[in-house]
């Protein structure tokens, strides 16, 4: 089933053209890599997706409801959750307190007491409990990232967009992440990944889209975009 | 979750109950040992505390910075003076009114404002209430001009029962801030002052927020002003001005941004200063400044902050 | 009606020559606004204390029957180097807080009133003026006051001088060069931080002489600083902060909508009116006419 349905989206500031005429599905339960060159329109795909920013033509559409109609804060309430490619959190907030944002806003949660379960919850399945009290200006890097997924997790996101989601990590956190990207598939969460260490992305991935100055060249299963000309070309062209 | 239900849960310490309640003591039992003048003052200071903290919810917790907040406070008394001597509207009356009409200025402003950022909005807000300022001096014939509006009526001739009435005033306006910025509510604007577009990823509708923020402010700042006209008998256009709108943001900054209980310690220490010098020369205005570059300088979060930094009393463990 | 024509024309020159001297006082603004990123809010006490010691010095030198023209250069000499070395002086003072952009706008403005204050303590809030050095000419119907048409012209002057100056000179070019990006300026050998104290000395420097040149024209008092910030601000938004250059067109249509508003509505409705416009930038265009897309 699909969740996600993008038709024909496009984005151009000026005379650039961010995102040229994309299209692509993805379906439920599924780990979509989206990798593509420095400047190829992936952020600002999200950025169109979660209503950052209005597409020029095109339509998305989540489970029947339509996207581009909508309000960052709406989508995000529907289930659609992302992260940020320079990683955010409320710096003055203790690490509690940034989930607990989010799980006040989830659709599911009516009062502060769920809230608080939920976020006490999601920072144990991250293994955020123990720093619960601390302010998130003083985490780490690796810290921030389980941070913010623990953030996007406390809002019961049902399509997941992740942006570079192991940049800066060390090996063994990037397994970590990894881990947890496929329990939460397992928990029937949609999940599309924008990253650079493409080896490493290979391994979760079910499909991969390719994007090069805002379109579209490729869409398939890893082994066949690895191995796909025009991929090749578009990387070694850089 | 609706936005009414986020007022219901707030978390106090027990410290800062004991701390509080020893303080609203003193300034219960303060008339009976104290001269007629501190009296006075302290009712001056009162409403000025008022004032601050409604500046101190916009900017210490939204993050919404106004240097034109005397319009609410000069709505808040314009209202009050004209419905109290034009239409022989009781004090009463006239209180409660008041904030209604600066509440509706706050929510006029706001909604262009959501746009300006910073040092837009602080001079946006500015421009507004110069504005409003040249309209009151304009319109002579309702608001007297510059010479104002004289001959507000009091809410009591006795001195006792105006500091007590604004003393009662003045601490539910401080426990229903509290009770605020300690809610869901409250955490959301400061989530939003923190980063705006994380806020807007994590769900939170920040135009309804800010909006929300501006209207309980300007509410606030309006009763602030209205029971600045029925102390002080005299509204003129001079209410309007930056200098006034400057009072809210020294007395806060003084005291202790994103504190709500800074601003009443500002509001305090400044008008105590101002009226005590008022006496010898006219240099108020001149040695508040000074007081507060020197804040700003070495003192920059503030008295409380200060205060809560040396006995270690926060959120982080 | 040929009558109300003329006194139309009369209202339009006036209002442009008025809108020179705005625009002048609004590009020292829009270029520390540029280049450091700041608001300095204290920039209309520099105006103000230009005034003063216009005033003073011109009193004083009066006494001693210099010829006027070198009264004029002696005063002007004099308001450049103090406003100059004062502006200096503050920004040592004020340094530590330059990284918060809201801490600096209250800072210096609360500046603006320690100075208006002290000014007004020291020498009384009363009016003073200056006697005229020029008089007023009639061309065509219309009266020229020469002297406006003087200080009009020494402003555009400025004004051009300062937009050659950045777009020519290697000076010039160093400080494009850091106010687009600190960084990449360091690594080509400029030094940022002595940009940065240049420009706001020379900010200070362009309030002062903005004042020394109203001054044979109005009455000055300790608060036109405030007044004159307000302009600085609204012709610098409507500009585009950061842009020098565009101040003399927006300057000139301050100028002449404010003449227009008071002369066809009401004088009182005239600040309201730049106001209005103001907002209005602000919130539809925030970059103002001129400006670079924010």
């Amino acid at each position: 089933m699909k969740v996600l349905e993008v038709k024909g989206i496009s984005k151009s500031f000026g005379g650039l053209i961010a995102v040229n005429d994309v299209s692509f599905h993805v379906l439920e339960k599924e780990i979509l890599g989206v990798i593509g060159p420095n400047g190829a329109g992936k952020t600002t795909l999200f950025n169109l997706i979660t209503g950052f920013l209005k597409p020029d033509r095109g339509t998305i559409n989540f489970r029947g409801i339509e996207l581009t109609r909508l309000r960052p804060h709406q989508i995000a309430q529907l289930g659609i959750v992302r992260t940020f490619q320079l990683v955010k959190s409320f710096p003055n907030m203790t690490v509690f307190e940034n989930v607990l944002i989010s799980s006040l806003s989830n659709r599911n949660i009516h009062s502060r007491e769920q809230a608080e379960k939920k976020a006490i919850e999601v920072l144990k399945l991250l293994g955020l409990l123990n720093l619960k009290d601390r302010l998130s200006k003083n985490l780490s890097h690796g810290e921030l990232k389980r941070l913010e997924i623990a953030r996007a997790l406390s809002m019961d996101p049902r399509l997941l967009l992740l942006d570079e989601p192991l940049a800066g990590l060390s090996y063994d956190e990037m397994n970590d992440i990894l881990n947890i990207i496929q329990e939460l598939r397992e928990l029937g969460i949609s999940i599309i990944i924008i990253e650079h260490t493409i080896r490493v992305l290979m391994k979760i991935v079910d499909r991969v889209i390719v994007m090069h100055y805002g379109k579209k060249i490729a869409d398939g299963p890893p082994e066949e975009i690895v191995s796909n000309r025009k991929v090749i070309e578009a990387y070694l062209g850089e | 979750m609706p936005l009414l239900r986020q007022f219901s849960t707030t978390y106090i310490r027990s410290k800062s109950i004991i701390v509080a309640s020893i303080i609203v003591a003193v300034l219960s039992l303060m008339p009976c040992f104290a001269h007629l003048f501190i009296i006075r003052v302290s009712i001056r200071a009162l409403i000025y505390a008022i004032f601050a903290m409604s500046w101190d919810l916009l900017y210490g917790y939204a993050g919404l910075i106004s240097f034109g907040h005397a319009l609410f406070f000069g709505l808040g008394a314009y209202t009050c003076a004209i419905l109290n001597t034009l239409f022989d509207l009781p004090p009463w009356g006239c209180i409660l009114i008041a904030p209604c009409i600066s509440t509706l200025a706050g929510l006029i402003i706001s909604i262009p404002c959501l746009r300006l950022k910073e040092a837009y909005l602080a001079l946006g807000t500015l421009a507004f209430a110069e504005i409003v300022r040249y309209l009151a001096i304009h319109f002579r014939e309702l608001t007297g001009a510059e010479e104002g509006i004289r001959g507000i009526q009091v809410f009591s001739e006795n001195i006792l029962f105006n500091y007590y009435l604004y003393l009662i005033i003045t601490l539910v306006c401080t426990t229903m801030l509290l009770l605020v910025v300690k809610s869901s509510f409250g955490l959301k604007l400061i989530a939003i002052r923190e980063d705006e577009e994380l806020s807007k990823a994590c769900g939170i509708n920040t135009s309804k927020y800010k909006i929300s923020a501006f209207l309980l402010s300007s509410f606030i700042a309006g009763m602030s002003g209205g029971l600045y006209a029925h102390f002080t008998g005299i509204v003129e256009a001079s209410i309007f001005s930056s200098t006034v709108s400057f009072m809210a943001v020294s007395m806060t900054i003084i005291g202790g941004l994103g504190t709500i209980i800074g601003p009443i310690v500002g509001s305090y220490l400044i008008t105590f200063i101002s009226e005590i010098l008022r006496a010898t020369l006219d240099i108020r205005l001149l040695v508040y400044s000074l007081t507060l570059v020197l804040v700003l300088l070495f003192i920059p979060e503030g008295i409380i902050a200060r205060v809560r930094r040396l006995y270690r009393v926060g959120r982080e463990k | 009606m040929v009558e109300m024509s003329y006194q139309i024309v009369q209202v339009m020159v006036n209002g442009l020559l008025q809108g020179t001297i705005y625009a002048l006082i609004a590009s020292g603004f829009s270029l520390v606004f540029g280049v450091m990123g700041i608001v300095q809010l204290s920039y209309g006490a520099f105006y103000m204390l230009g005034c003063y010691i216009t005033y003073l010095s011109i009193i004083s030198l009066r006494t001693f029957f210099f010829s006027f023209p070198l009264v004029a250069i002696i005063t002007f000499v004099l308001v450049a180097i103090i406003t100059f070395v004062m502006g200096l002086c503050f920004l040592l003072v004020i340094r530590r807080v330059l990284y918060s952009l809201n801490t600096s706008m209250v800072l210096t403005f609360v500046f603006a009133i320690l100075l208006e204050e002290l000014v007004r303590i020291i020498l009384g809030p009363t009016f003073r003026t200056v006697p005229r050095f020029m008089g007023t000419l009639e061309v065509f119907n219309l009266i020229i006051d020469l002297q406006r048409v003087i200080v009009a012209m020494v402003a555009i002057i400025i004004i051009i001088g300062m937009t050659i100056f950045l777009s020519k000179t290697k000076l010039g070019k160093a400080i494009r060069f850091v106010s687009e990006d600190k960084e990449v300026a360091m690594l080509m050998g400029i030094n940022p931080n002595k940009v940065y104290i240049f420009i706001f000395g020379v900010s200070t420097l362009i309030a002062g002489i903005a004042g020394f040149l109203i001054t044979p024209l109005v009455a000055i008092y300790p608060a036109m600083g405030y007044d004159a910030l307000v302009i600085a601000f609204m012709v610098s938004v409507l500009a585009g902060l950061g842009t020098v250059k565009g101040c003399l067109p927006a300057g000139l249509i301050c100028g002449l909508l404010e003449a227009l508003v008071a002369y066809f509505w009401d004088p009182a409705m005239r600040v309201i009116v730049l106001f209005l416009v103001v907002i209005l930038i602000m919130v539809i265009r925030p970059q103002g006419l001129f400006g670079k897309k924010l």
